[in-house]
């Protein structure tokens, strides 16, 4: 394919899906949900690796396409097919709105996976984020609303600390535009910097303990919202951890936190998983392993190498998976194969978990009263993010200041 | 004077005189009224682009004329003050065609776009005065030109509007004219230069330099709407929308944050400013001016009231840049002039076409109203991206020069305001968003469209336009021509030493 082909594709895939998601411009279109992807499954099937610079755009923007954009790419254009099937069962009324709504999360995904510079990545990072929120609220009940507030005020925290670190870092590097930008960080203030992507992209990705709107939303979004949860916000987000972060820049303290919270993270959900074996905690345990992963990796760049190289394929499992097991569960009710999902093998774990989990605690904690069991073995993780989600603003504040004052420290 | 000099008072007079005319013509004479609004408008951008065009490739032009033994008429075209000529011209063509969609039909038409010429005359004059006393002059007949248009509903609440624009705004013409007058008996010039003209003093005028600094400040910081000074502006909603767009976003207030920038850098001069100890208070006072505004914002239910405390916090951006005292701020700062403009005048016309066509005033009474007028909810929704300042609409790029020129000059405790700035914008502009594009309208919703479009072409086109204009500025920062490209120029050949 030619260089100017390859560039027009490259525009295409952004450009194209913010048309059809005009009204007028869907409305006159056959078939525009599997339409709007048409550049993006050209591109991928027929190019191998292409770079557009745009010097012009925004603060020196770039798009580029490798093979780890290509895994994401492909990742990206199933879960817009699912999506797009399950938005094309709504009835009319919701559908038009609901399908703009996808269209700009869809550009928003694809914009931050072929982004080649930071400011770039956060120009589509927030058209994902607002269009998503969009999903969530257009076509959703009481609960998911309550979910989108939620999602809003994580998105607002987490797109200003993402403007702060892109300011600090081009205070660092001396220049306001990013055609030019590169990686190590010069300067006294890179643990700063390092501080404020983490809190922001860990916020969007919702990790423990602030994943009450992830499980939220993987339970009460519409469904479209749904299936492209795990692979829009969530899998973006690491993805921009990998790529704001880079390894090699001293950033050993940042990694350990990593690695605590993805620990944390991993078991938190894991136990959640054995206690209540539903779908929605899955993402949460994927994310968790995936930002320990993500701390090992910068504590120690060069033993994980190999692991590091499976960066995309990880990532891309974590987008699909739970979106699989999304689909199987529709799939199933919707042929009345009874009220059993496949995986109910697993809830038949519970009891036994749960009374060796009130033993446990009975072993610990010392009771007055024999109710108070369970009172104290409700402590537990329901409650937490029944209070996170009273509390949204006053937690996430103590969070972001734990967090930035422990890299500062 | 040079043979390119009546390039300046043409660019006055593509204004002065359609007005003029239109002060005579008969209120049934539509065609010929909107002809010669239009004539003028389109002139004056032709205009306005040929200064562009030469200023950039480095011709001057200067108008000179005796008024008093020692103080001249001057009109130069620099490129700051082709800047917000520029930016005025653009929007008094896009208000103009508004205003002919908005007040059709109503009485006083004549008189209505008389005043506004004379406003946009007085606009432009005040961008390319020359000097202290000319910038005077034309800030006054700023201040009388649009008394009338604030009235001219001429309801009460309208009354009530006029007296307090009067007396904010001639209060602060008295100030400035002191300030002016005490200034030239110490230095025996009001003459603009690139350092300012106050260095040659000694130390012993110190304290009056302070006192003047100040005189002159609260003189145009009455226009700018800076705290304690604010308070004519909210009121000043009772005006139909056309004048509102142009308060906020063509001429009056936009004419006093030009005076600051006129007033910390060609009369003063930066470094002069810094060592007479005014410009961080002058921060601190456009800081708090930020946070007052937006906190304001979040309480009011009258939509133009939100937006006119929304100005009141934006504005002070451009005061905040310029008090920073850095390149890369004042850049911020200046830009922000041009985004700030482009921004909320399509805030404006949205809040027109809500009144106009579903007479809708209250944000109260919004819900779903997203779905009647898509296309103005649309171009509402990217002006309040951009003014919360989310990438890539215009705002982003002011606040992202405002921040690094902060941190660059020290003033890391700029960057938490702009955080916290963007916050309360996010707080009260995203609940809007959400009630008119995800609520359910309320009884039986909003009655059908009329016709093919939402509203009438002429409502619905200037917001559009200006919407796309507010996009275009932060994704194409880089453009040739563009605001910050033409700011970094300016910043390169007037006074802050950019490279």
């Amino acid at each position: 394919m030619s260089e100017l082909l390859q560039d027009v594709g490259l525009w295409l895939i952004l450009a194209w899906p913010l048309l059809v998601a005009l009204p007028g411009v869907y409305r006159h279109l056959p078939r525009p949900w599997l339409l709007a992807l048409t550049p993006a499954a050209v591109i991928l099937v027929t190019t191998g690796a292409a770079e557009l610079d745009m010097p012009w755009v925004v603060f020196g923007s770039g798009l580029m396409l490798d093979g780890d954009r290509r895994w994401l790419l492909g990742m990206s254009l199933l879960l817009w097919l699912a999506a797009g099937r399950q938005a094309a069962r709504l009835d009319p009324a919701q559908q038009q709105a609901t399908f703009t709504l996808l269209l700009l999360t869809f550009s928003g995904q694809l914009g931050m996976i072929l982004a080649s510079e930071p400011v770039g990545f956060l120009c589509f990072s927030t058209l994902l984020g607002y269009g998503f929120f969009g999903l969530l609220v257009h076509g959703g009940g009481a609960d998911s609303r309550r979910v989108a507030r939620l999602y809003i005020v994580v998105l607002i925290l987490a797109d200003l600390l993402l403007f702060e670190a892109l300011l600090l870092a081009a205070y660092m590097q001396e220049t306001p535009r990013f055609d030019d930008f590169d990686f190590p960080l010069q300067g006294d203030s890179t643990g700063l910097y390092a501080a404020l992507v983490l809190t922001a992209f860990l916020l969007k990705a919702g990790i423990w303990p602030l994943h009450a709107w992830v499980t939220g939303a993987l339970r009460t979004a519409p469904p479209p919202a749904r299936l492209l949860l795990a692979g829009g916000p969530v899998v973006m987000a690491l993805l921009g951890l990998w790529r704001w972060l880079p390894a090699g820049q001293g950033l050993e303290l940042a990694g350990q936190l990593c690695r605590v919270l993805g620990t944390a993270a991993l078991g938190y959900a894991l136990a959640q998983l054995l206690r209540r074996p539903q779908p929605c905690w899955l993402l949460p345990a994927l994310t968790g392993a995936l930002v320990l992963g993500f701390g090992q990796y910068l504590v120690d760049p060069t033993g994980s190498e190999g692991w590091i190289a499976w960066s995309a394929p990880l990532l891309v499992l974590t987008g699909l998976l739970p979106a699989l097991l999304l689909w199987l569960q529709s799939a199933v009710s919707a042929a009345g194969l009874g009220n059993e999902p496949p995986w109910a093998w697993f809830g038949r774990l519970q009891p036994p978990l749960e009374r060796l989990h009130q033993r446990l605690l009975r072993g610990v904690v010392s009771l007055r009263r024999s109710g108070s069991a369970a009172a104290i073995t409700g402590l537990a993780l329901p409650d937490l993010e029944r209070r996170i989600a009273r509390w949204p603003w006053v937690i996430m504040a103590l969070a972001l200041l734990g967090l930035v004052l422990g890299l500062l420290a | 004077m040079n043979p390119g000099n009546g390039i300046l008072l043409s660019v006055l007079a593509s204004s002065l005189l359609p007005g003029l005319v239109i002060f005579a013509i008969a209120e049934h004479r539509i065609a010929l009224r909107t002809t010669l609004n239009l004539l003028g408008a389109v002139v004056k951008l032709v205009l306005v682009g040929w200064m562009l065009w030469g200023v950039a490739h480095g011709q001057a032009y200067e108008l000179r004329l005796a008024l008093l033994p020692g103080l001249d008429f001057v009109l130069r075209a620099g490129p700051l003050a082709l800047l917000f000529v520029t930016l005025s011209s653009v929007l008094w063509l896009l208000t103009t065609l508004y205003a002919i969609g908005y007040l059709e039909g109503s009485p006083h038409r004549s008189r209505f776009f008389g005043f506004f010429s004379l406003c946009v005359t007085a606009t432009v004059g005040v961008a390319l005065a020359g000097n202290l006393l000319t910038f005077l002059l034309f800030y006054e007949l700023l201040t009388l030109s649009t008394y009338p248009l604030v009235v001219h509903r001429a309801t009460e609440a309208a009354r009530r509007a006029g007296q307090s624009y009067l007396v904010y705004t001639l209060s602060g013409g008295v100030l400035l004219l002191a300030g002016t007058v005490w200034l030239y008996s110490l230095t025996g010039t009001l003459e603009f230069r690139a350092t300012g003209f106050v260095q040659d003093l000694d130390a012993s005028h110190h304290g009056a330099l302070i006192a003047i600094f100040w005189l002159l400040i609260a003189g145009v910081g009455v226009k700018a709407a800076l705290f304690p000074l604010h308070g004519w502006l909210p009121q000043a909603m009772v005006a139909p929308a056309p004048v509102s767009a142009l308060l906020h976003a063509v001429a009056v207030v936009k004419a006093g944050a030009f005076g600051i920038v006129r007033i910390v850098y060609e009369v003063f001069g930066v470094e002069q400013a810094a060592d007479l100890g005014v410009t961080l208070p002058l921060a601190g006072l456009a800081a708090f001016t930020i946070l007052y505004g937006s906190l304001r914002a979040l309480y009011q239910d009258d939509l133009k009231r939100r937006l006119a405390f929304s100005t009141v916090s934006q504005v002070s951006y451009i005061a905040l840049g310029v008090a920073i005292a850095g390149p890369i701020a004042t850049i911020g700062g200046l830009v922000h002039l041009v985004h700030q403009g482009l921004m909320k005048i399509t805030l404006f016309f949205c809040a027109g076409n809500l009144a106009e066509t579903l007479h809708i005033h209250r944000i109260s009474e919004m819900d779903g109203v997203g779905r009647r007028l898509p296309w103005t909810m649309g171009a509402f929704t990217l002006a309040a991206f951009g003014m919360i300042g989310l990438p890539p609409v215009a705002g982003f790029v002011s606040k992202w020069y405002l921040g690094l020129g902060a941190m660059e000059a020290g003033q890391d405790w700029v960057v938490l305001v702009l955080a916290g700035s963007s916050l309360l914008n996010a707080a009260y502009f995203l609940p809007i968003l959400h009630r008119a594009w995800f609520r359910a309208p309320a009884g039986d919703g909003f009655a059908a469209a009329g016709g093919r479009h939402e509203t009438g072409w002429l409502l619905l086109w200037p917001p559009v336009i200006t919407a796309a204009m507010s996009l275009g500025a932060g994704m194409l920062a880089f453009i040739p021509f563009s605001p910050l490209e033409w700011v970094q120029f300016i910043g390169r050949r007037e006074f802050i030493g950019y490279e």
